[in-house]
């Protein structure tokens, strides 16, 4: 639990005490504008050149970028590090627009596991070959669908214990839930673990520095996965809450048809704010927000939303967020990753001949 | 095709008694549509559990159980029985739930055995000397594997439904009673607790995430470029 500190809070909201006291109550933490010509250095990252021991931290990186499960899994690789020791984070090849995202996570180390298509089999074996060169007190994987699968093919690799699903974590205590859920086992961690998602807090610190370690080398053995192909889906049949890309309309729409062609050019499923779905342009069964449906999408596209607390909710675990509105001011504008002030229309016409 | 279907003792989760496991039963299911009842086997290493019992009123015909004491690690006793029954195919539940309920035991088995594994199916179709699977991803999507024969597959909870429950085949099923091999479990020095719940991460809403990209009054074609970069950065392939 976090307990509030008023006094701080105050201090917090402080703009200026001379010539009298002047406090910004609109302020949400975080830190106050520097004063003009202060000059705003980045913090330097850590560095842990001699660790006491390592952590090893498996993540997905799925389409070559970190999501909200693999920060999770370095944050909390990172808690059973400490300060001494490093984290080793063994990825998939990542974009090349996210070289530094593995050091602002919390790694210190990155081993890149050269595996061009979906083969677990030989990931597990490349894993289990690491953790014998390089002895980690702990390795921790998401306890998600691929994830979940490669940590049980390294455990039983090595003949180890997996502590599968741990909902708390610290580096004397591992808990998870046991028997239908209805009692919870702790433990001390064992060197096995994955972890649920959205338990276990990603790193917020200082960024560290990530320095490439060499891959495991170990010869390939045919495996008896012959071939993996993933299916196409179509966007517009998966359920709004299970919807990896979603594009929304809000007030600043007009032209409805258009923007349903458009999602679907665009591979996306469509949503809506509650001002269209009152309206009657789109289905009830479309709205985000509050009162309609909670988005676990990975990127979302507001076209002429105003971002109300209502809509926010609905897209509060979406990280990437794209907002074309004709208002600087509006809410949205300071949720979105990637901000347009436009016309609306204008941009989704100019879209759809683009697809 | 032979199949071996495994079933473990299941508990309801609020009520706490024996109760078959969902998945378990939906792999009943699955194996029916792959081949006749009489080629399939259900099989259980532990105690004759009402839970495992009532697997007879889904679909299956025969049983084969493996007597252990419960507390023991079943590994030992179902690799010797998959060793003597030979199966094409082994299906067992995504994750167990009443036991420890990690989902490690058919990852082990495919180990000892030297079989190879896939998880979470929701079809399963013969293809040649191979098995092709369909895999449940999470966001909807679906992966098609080809497997070699003989596998072992977890089912995954959108495969298609289990059989209801008929009282009569419950009772006239078979039951093959066995000594099965007691072998102690991973020693597991855990302290058990009633389960807690405990919060989730709080979405981060009100938050102002870190200073994102702005474009002020770009053209519409700027504008559409620049939001399909943004978009195809983050898309899945
Ligand atoms: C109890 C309760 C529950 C609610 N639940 C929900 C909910 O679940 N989901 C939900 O969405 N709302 C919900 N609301 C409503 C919410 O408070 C807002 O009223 C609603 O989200 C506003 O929708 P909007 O942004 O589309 O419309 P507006 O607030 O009208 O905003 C329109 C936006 O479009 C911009 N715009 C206008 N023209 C253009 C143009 N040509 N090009 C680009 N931009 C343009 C404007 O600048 C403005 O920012 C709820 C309200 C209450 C009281
Ligand atoms: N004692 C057992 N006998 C037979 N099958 C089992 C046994 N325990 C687990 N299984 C199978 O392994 C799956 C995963 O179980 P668990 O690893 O306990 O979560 C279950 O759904 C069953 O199909």
């Amino acid at each position: 639990m976090i307990r509030r500190d008023p006094r701080a809070e105050r201090d917090a909201m402080v703009v200026s005490r001379t010539p009298r006291l002047r406090l910004d109550r609109t302020h949400r933490g975080g830190t106050l504008l520097a004063p003009a010509g202060a000059p705003v250095t980045a913090p330097t990252p850590i560095h842990i050149a001699e660790p006491t021991f390592l952590e090893f931290a498996v993540i997905e990186a799925a389409g070559g970028a970190l999501n909200r499960h693999d920060r999770q899994v370095i944050g909390a690789a990172r808690t059973l590090a400490g300060r001494d020791a490093a984290v080793v984070v063994l990825t998939p090849p990542l974009a090349a627009q996210a070289p530094d995202a593995i050091g602002t996570a919390g790694g210190d180390r990155t081993i890149t596991l050269p595996t061009p298509t979906y083969d677990p089999e030989r990931n597990a074996q490349l894993i289990a070959q690491a953790i014998i060169d390089h002895a980690p007190r702990h390795v921790v994987f998401p306890e998600s669908a691929d994830g979940g699968d490669l940590a049980r093919r390294v455990a039983a690799l090595t003949d180890a214990v997996l502590f599968a699903g741990a909902e708390s974590l610290t580096p004397t205590q591992v808990i998870r839930p046991a028997q239908a859920g209805r009692v919870e086992l702790r433990a001390t961690p064992p060197r096995l673990i994955s972890i649920a998602p959205d338990r276990i807090a990603p790193y917020h610190g200082t960024p560290h520095a990530a320095d490439p370690l060499p891959a495991p080398d170990v010869a390939a053995t045919p495996g008896g996965i012959r071939a993996a192909t993933t299916l196409a889906v179509d966007a517009a049949t998966i359920p709004l809450d299970q919807a990896p890309l979603v594009i929304a309309a809000g007030n600043g729409v007009t032209d409805f048809a258009g923007f349903l062609d458009l999602a679907r050019a665009l591979g996306a499923t469509p949503g809506a704010s509650r001002v269209v779905c009152d309206a009657g342009a789109l289905p009830r069964a479309l709205q985000v927000g509050a009162s309609g449906t909670v988005l676990n999408a990975e990127c979302y596209i507001a076209l002429g939303i105003s971002g109300a607390p209502q809509h926010l909710q609905g897209i509060g675990t979406v990280e990437h967020i794209v907002a074309i509105n004709t208002d600087l001011h509006a809410a949205i504008i300071a949720r979105a990753g990637l901000a347009i002030i436009a016309d609306a229309q204008d941009v989704m016409q100019a879209l759809r001949a683009m697809l | 095709m032979n199949i071996i279907v495994l079933l473990s003792a299941g508990r309801d989760p609020h009520a706490g008694t024996p109760r078959p496991v969902p998945v378990e039963l939906q792999a009943i299911a699955l194996a029916l549509r792959l081949a006749p009842a009489t080629t399939i086997t259900g099989l259980h290493a532990g105690e004759p559990d009402p839970s495992v019992l009532d697997a007879l009123g889904h679909g299956l015909t025969t049983l084969t159980l493996l007597l252990t004491n419960p507390a023991n690690d079943p590994l030992a006793a179902l690799a010797a029985e998959i060793d003597r029954a030979r199966p094409d195919l082994v299906l067992a539940g995504r994750r167990g739930r009443g036991g420890t309920d990690s989902g490690l035991l058919p990852y082990r088995l495919a180990r000892a055995r030297a079989m190879p594994i896939a998880a979470d199916a929701i079809a399963i179709e013969p293809d040649g000397n191979d098995l092709a699977i369909l895999q449940s991803l999470p966001r909807g999507a679906r992966r098609r594997l080809t497997l070699a024969r003989p596998a072992i597959v977890t089912i995954h909870e959108a495969a298609p439904p289990a059989r209801a429950f008929a009282y009569r085949a419950r009772r006239n099923g078979t039951i093959h009673e066995k000594p099965g091999i007691p072998a102690p479990s991973p020693t597991d020095n855990h302290e058990i607790r009633p389960y807690r719940q405990r919060p989730r991460l709080i979405a981060e809403t009100t938050q102002p995430t870190t200073a994102g990209h702005l474009m002020l009054a770009p053209t519409p074609e700027t504008a559409a470029a620049a939001v399909l970069a943004y978009v195809e950065q983050f898309r899945r392939r």
